[in-house]
């Protein structure tokens, strides 16, 4: 590039700099080299350069009072060498940090508790739901560990055709319609009474574990809100339930609790359907 | 309780060492902050509260600092926070008004730099310039920080910095230009007058 004068007054300050560069920098220097004007331009801005620095070091006004430097070295020095405080906030910090903190594990407190309840409210504060899991809980330990139901088991038709038209296709809507995870088998399905209580009963093995897929008639429907499945314990099993046209449906297992609500969550819509449907029929056979 | 004895020591130790350190290190650019400080505030007893605020923040975060580095940059970065800190709390932030950078673009011509004027005078006609691009002249010419460095101390981009001094410096001299040209050194140039003119608006703001 050529330098001319024009571009010469525009770089000659970052030539100063030493900010320009290495090639914009040889071409400042050949212009220099030719043009006596310019270089008496770049002296003149050197020397106001040293000007302004030597008059900003030196202005008696900027000057630091004597005995400013000694003082702040002296306190800067006892900072430094001091021990840090224990407690390097003032005190009324300590009682808003100490007041948040609280005011957050009660928080936290209140909202793990809600969520508790809402988990086990149920057993909690439903009289007959907390019955019925600890029916089905017996229903699980007595027909499908012990083997030693009340009365002799029947038939899921036999029952269906007898008892309740819910329990005809248990195990079609459990085995073959719902989306079970891999690894559950059938082992049994029958329709038995516990305490006065009639179930639809279906055995299942999941992960070496029994599990008990129980339907029940409800007297008083609705004890909880339509196909909100909770979890619950009852005599040491995990449970899961969920209420659907008039009838309560209980997984009931030795399995964790996550687990043992995977299989309600798959078996529910399958199983739900059922009911609704043999409801129906029952409604229609009536009108009939 | 050996064990207890022995850590003290090594604290103290260590808080001895790093103590050596800062004052081999950033004491001595005491004085150049000051100047700055002093520049900055105008008034002598904020600008020793800034220097002494800003020497306490270095000392807390002086295991930040990069031995070799340029340490007046690093002391004059954390005085420009610790400034902006105390102008927020102010409320009253300098912003480069549009008028400002107006003033500054009305420099069209590039006057030939005046020669024979004391270092006062340069001073005086610093002063005169507004304040961002003071800061930005006083940073580069006489600090000697880098573009980078006065960008990370003003917390402004680096075209920003490389523009504002551009302005600054053809501003200063145009100052000094209409100041010789006042007294009769030297030429009269049309860059002058403007200068001039620039110069009288901004005393008539004042």
């Amino acid at each position: 590039m050529k330098v001319q004068c024009r571009d010469f007054r525009e770089l000659a300050d970052s030539y100063l700099s030493d900010e320009l560069l290495v090639e914009t920098n040889h071409d400042v220097l050949r212009h220099l080299e030719a043009c006596a004007d310019c270089r008496r331009e770049l002296a003149a801005r050197r020397e106001l350069r040293a000007k302004l620095r030597k008059g900003f070091q030196e202005a008696p006004q900027l000057q630091m009072r004597e005995g400013f430097a000694g003082e702040s070295a002296s306190s800067l020095r006892d900072v430094a060498l001091s021990r840090p405080p224990l407690f390097p906030m003032s005190p009324t910090r300590y009682v808003a940090a100490a007041a948040v903190l609280l005011l957050v594990i009660a928080l936290g407190f209140s909202v793990v508790q809600i969520i508790w309840r809402g988990a086990n409210q149920p057993t909690s504060s439903n009289p007959l739901l907390a019955s019925l899991n600890q029916d089905a809980a017996g229903v699980h330990r007595d027909c499908a560990l012990n083997h030693s139901p009340d009365e002799k088991p029947v038939s899921l038709a036999e029952a269906g055709r007898n008892h309740d038209r819910a329990f005809t296709n248990l195990v079609n809507a459990v085995m073959t319609e719902a989306s079970l995870p891999a690894g559950v088998e059938l082992v049994e399905g029958h329709s038995c009474v516990v305490k006065g209580q009639r179930f639809g009963h279906v055995i299942l093995k999941y992960h070496g574990q029994v599990v008990s897929v129980l339907v029940t008639g409800l007297q008083q429907s609705n004890v909880r809100p339509e196909e909100v499945i909770a979890s619950a314990q009852a005599e040491g099993f995990q449970l899961a339930h969920f209420e659907t046209a008039g009838h309560a449906v209980f997984v009931v297992s030795g399995l964790k609790d996550s687990e043992n609500m995977l299989l309600a969550r798959a078996i529910a819509p399958s199983v739900s359907r059922q009911i609704k449907r043999a409801a129906l029929q029952s409604r229609v056979l009536k009108r009939g | 309780m050996f064990g207890l004895r022995r850590n003290s020591f090594r604290e103290r130790e260590g808080r001895r060492a790093r103590w050596d350190s800062f004052v081999e290190e950033a004491l001595p650019h005491q004085a150049d902050l000051y100047r700055m400080a002093r520049w900055l505030l105008r008034d002598p007893v904020t600008a020793e509260d800034l220097v002494q605020e800003t020497m306490l923040a270095a000392l807390h975060s002086y295991h930040r600092f990069e031995k070799g580095t340029n340490c007046r940059a690093w002391l004059i970065t954390i005085m420009y926070h610790t400034l902006s800190k105390i102008r927020r709390s102010e409320s009253r932030m300098k912003i480069v008004s549009d008028s400002e950078e107006r003033i500054a673009e009305t420099i069209a011509y590039e006057p030939p730099t005046p020669e024979n004027i004391t270092e006062q005078e340069v001073l005086e006609a610093l002063e005169r310039l507004p304040e961002p691009f003071q800061e930005v002249v006083v940073l580069s010419d006489v600090e000697d920080l880098t573009y980078k460095e006065i960008a990370d101390a003003l917390s402004i981009p680096m075209g920003t910095v490389m523009s504002r001094l551009h302005r600054g410096r053809k501003l200063l001299r145009a100052e000094l230009a209409a100041y010789a040209n006042s007294l009769g050194i030297g030429q009269e140039t049309k860059a002058g007058k403007t200068a001039l003119r620039v110069a009288s608006s901004q005393e008539g703001g004042k």
